[in-house]
């Protein structure tokens, strides 16, 4: 703004640099720098870079789609059950059927939208609890994963073909799913922090009770916001099969607690309490370098886990910490 | 311990930041009597009974002995040694739980040698500290499902658990609220043995009945400060209520004479068979520019009434009708729509997000007013906010300062910013000043009247007598979910009210 004097604006600068408000950022550069160090042959390389972006590129989406629900306060536990029947309902249609990647993926990413549907019924029909009726959601879509899958990993060369560039087309080394972060990222962002759709959301998960008497339509975002975080990992389901090319039936639960890390993280990060896109984004790179830093430098198989853990009570806890003070 | 009295005080002061809600209060307990605490809200009662029972620690230079031994702030908890106990108003009852574990859980459980909790004896200590007042329960059922005499005898009966027979002090907050009037008089059977056993009772109550009733001596509160100690036998209840509000401002300036526009053409609000679980159906119209107040204890429908008119009751069968329109089943986006907006006692829960800064909370009932292609303009919210700031005169006057981080008369404005900023024709204030300093309610009393001027109407339900006789045009007395009486024009005076409000003997049955 125009107005704002030199000395105002330094001060602005400098509480935006603060660690309570990017915190994340300097311990991801930290990480970087005691990697580096470490590891300079291998960790240093683009080439290692390269891996970390695109390997964080569907853990990104599965966490940006926590993003809008918990922004209202609803829990969608069954996005891991969500990425998983998207995956084996995309796989099995290539395998089984003679549908175009197109058709396919236009089914798997209806079903997710069903499945959001189903959510938002128990959730805000029958007025059950989002923490217990999504967890009762996400062991129904373990028991549809392994009934569509026969508990078997679903592999045919039509996996392969066309459906595969969906994830490997390559810009500057880049692949197409981090493209697609990027493109969700920047809807969700505008979506919570330019209209009145994501300041409502946000009203509601601060405080349901004042948003309802403020008018705002509060059941209606709630609905719709379990269909969001189900379209959305849906998507990551879609996008993780062309990956990796495989349906395979233990491939989802695995996202749930990254996710969940990266979104808990990002709030703590930008917007002092608030989820954002941001913020998890940071997280999420946060996280993937610290697993492949730790890989690289030959730590045992159980240490990223170990480093998620960590990082998710450090950041908590400085925050929690940061709210008592003011 | 003999001669001593079982509770004394001396020149007991507390100041809160903004106000002193207890100068220099005296007070001392005879043993055996029942002595009675009244006082208007904000009086200073519950600050007095949370000094007593150490949740506050009290001013510098104030004394109090129990038994005869002083109690200082770091030795608090020797006071329930001492004898000094406290049934409050929720009475501390776990309703899953029935008597013998709600002994258990406070005293401790009778166990066998070998570490199990022995049932039969605990049921027969449990039976035996009750039969010594004469109370017989069910001690199998979940408290929850015994009646409210019998739940508040349990409360009180273990309140006293390990008191020396003749010694110790029981206070009981306003234990009658939730009692019909056949429950009180067992009530009031259950003290009388209470007060036989020696034990002195502080009884603190709105019912100003209830205190001619069952106690020997009352000690009227007003304004922090203690007005007298009188005997009951030698006072009436002109007299009671004249010392609870004191000397009068004769009439306040700005008083538009009597109520005005009642009979004006269409009324602002019309409101036609009100109910709930209190309200048993009443009737009333507010004319534009009038303020009606709302008066009445707890238990009579007031704290329902703000909450029915917005729609947000559960019972059916009200006509609200604004500006002639009807809204037939009124829920709380239809009653916006119509304009009527209610600022909630409930700032922390109901009025405000805490989350969010000033300006947030203030363009939270007007969000999609901002929209311009799908987004939202800080610029322009900030311009409207501002000149809420100004109006109010805000505190600091910064659109982007977090909304937890203001005083509670701050809170306050920024609520009635975001109801005003939506050009209401019906606003409905629960407790407008409830932890409001006294610099902010003036504004906000000089707000209502501003605005009334300009058309608005206003509801302002309040247990304070004063607030209605300053800014009523207009007071219905609530009793037992009906109105009792109307208070109109010059008639309104605190005295008046507080006559009014006491004077029911209906109570909920």
């Amino acid at each position: 703004m125009a107005a704002d004097s030199g000395p105002a604006l330094a001060s602005a600068w400098k509480k935006w640099l603060s660690f309570n408000n990017i915190g994340a950022i300097y311990v991801w550069a930290l990480i970087i720098a005691v990697f580096w160090y470490l590891e300079p042959e291998t960790f240093g390389s683009p080439e290692t870079a390269r891996i970390v972006l695109n390997d964080g590129a569907v853990t990104g989406l599965v966490a940006l789609s926590l993003i809008v629900p918990m922004s209202a306060g609803v829990f969608d536990l069954s996005i891991g059950g969500t990425l998983g029947v998207t995956s084996i309902v995309t796989a099995k249609l290539l395998a089984d059927t003679s549908a175009s990647p197109a058709t396919a993926i236009t089914v798997a990413l209806l079903v997710a939208l069903g499945i959001g549907l189903v959510n938002a019924v128990v959730v805000v029909g029958f007025k059950i609890d989002s923490f217990i009726g999504t967890l009762a959601s996400s062991s129904l879509l373990g028991a549809l994963v392994l009934m569509v899958s026969d508990n078997k990993s679903i592999a045919s060369p039509r996996l392969i073909g066309d459906f595969t560039q969906i994830a490997r087309t390559k810009v500057l080394g880049i692949t197409a799913p981090v493209f697609y972060l990027f493109a969700v990222a920047l809807i969700l962002w505008f979506l919570l922090e330019h209209t009145a759709t994501g300041r409502s959301l946000y009203a509601i998960g601060f405080g349901r009770e004042t948003a309802r008497l403020s008018g705002i339509k509060t059941e209606r975002l709630r609905f719709m916001a379990l269909l969001v975080s189900a379209f959305i990992s849906g998507l990551a389901g879609v996008v993780l099969t062309a990956r990796i090319t495989v349906g395979s039936p233990t491939i989802g639960p695995p996202f749930l607690l990254p996710a969940f890390a990266a979104a808990f993280v990002g709030a703590t990060q930008l917007r002092g309490g608030r989820f954002n896109v941001w913020g998890t984004l940071i997280a999420v790179y946060l996280i993937g370098t610290g697993s492949t830093g730790l890989s690289l430098a030959g730590a045992p198989i159980w240490a990223p886990q170990v480093f998620v853990g960590i990082t998710l009570i450090i950041a908590i806890g400085l925050t929690g910490v940061k709210r008592r003070v003011a | 311990m003999g001669d001593h009295s079982p509770v004394r005080v001396l020149g007991l002061s507390k100041t809160f930041p903004g106000t002193r809600a207890l100068i220099k209060v005296s007070l001392e307990l005879e043993r055996g009597e029942v002595h009675a605490l009244v006082g208007q809200n904000g009086s200073g009662k519950s600050t007095l009974i949370k000094i007593l029972s150490g949740y506050h620690p009290p001013d510098p230079g104030g004394r109090v002995w129990v038994g005869g031994a002083e109690i200082t702030a770091d030795r608090a908890a020797s006071a329930h040694r001492l004898g000094l106990r406290f049934v409050h108003q929720g009475l501390g009852l776990i309703d899953e739980l029935n008597a013998v574990d709600s002994f258990g859980i406070v005293s401790g459980f009778a166990r066998t040698a070998s570490g199990r909790v022995d049932w039969n004896r605990q049921a027969g200590r449990v039976r035996a500290q009750l039969a010594r007042f004469g109370i017989d329960v069910d001690l199998m059922r979940p408290v929850g499902e015994l009646d409210g005499v019998e739940r508040t005898a349990i409360a009180i009966t273990r309140a006293l658990e390990g008191l020396e027979p003749g010694s110790g002090a029981l206070v009981l907050d306003e234990p009658t609220v939730a009692l019909s009037e056949r429950e009180v008089s067992r009530l009031f059977d259950i003290l009388r043995e209470i007060q036989r056993s020696g034990v002195s009772v502080l009884y603190v109550s709105h019912y100003l009945d209830e205190v001619f009733a069952i106690a020997d001596r009352v000690s009227i509160l007003k304004g922090g400060r203690l007005v007298a100690t009188r005997d009951t036998a030698s006072l009436d209840r002109n007299e009671l209520v004249q010392l609870m509000v004191g000397r009068e401002v004769e009439s306040l300036p700005g008083r538009r004479g009597t109520g005005r526009g009642a009979e004006a053409e269409t009324p602002m609000l019309r409101v036609r068979n009100l109910a709930g679980r209190q309200l048993a159906g009443i009737d009333f119209d507010v004319a534009p520019g009038e303020v009606l107040g709302i008066a009445g204890l707890q238990g009579s429908g007031i704290g329902e009434c703000p909450y029915a008119l917005i729609g947000a009751s559960r019972h059916p069968g009200a006509t609200i009708e604004v500006q002639g329109v009807a809204a037939r089943r009124p829920n709380p986006p239809r009653m916006a729509e119509l304009g009527v907006r209610l600022i909630p006692r409930d700032r922390r829960t109901q009025g405000a997000i805490g989350g969010f800064n000033v300006r947030e909370n203030m363009t939270l009932g007007r969000l999609k007013s901002f929209r311009r292609k799908g987004r939202i303009r800080p610029r322009d919210e900030r311009v409207f906010v501002n000149h809420w700031i100004n109006e109010l005169e805000l505190q600091p006057p910064d659109p982007e300062r977090h909304y937890q981080t203001l005083s509670g008369g701050n809170q306050q404005k920024v609520i009635l910013g975001k109801w005003l900023g939506v050009d209401p024709k019906v606003l409905v204030l629960d407790e407008p000043t409830n932890g409001v300093d006294i610099g902010a309610r003036e504004k906000i009393y000089n707000t209502i009247r501003d605005q009334a001027a300009r058309g608005l109407a206003f509801v302002v339900c309040s247990s304070d007598a004063a607030e209605l006789a300053e800014v009523s045009d207009r007071v219905l007395v609530l009793s037992a979910g009906r109105i009792e009486s109307e208070i109109k024009g010059e008639q309104i005076t605190e005295t008046a009210i507080v006559h009014e409000i006491h004077a029911t003997e209906d109570r909920p049955t």
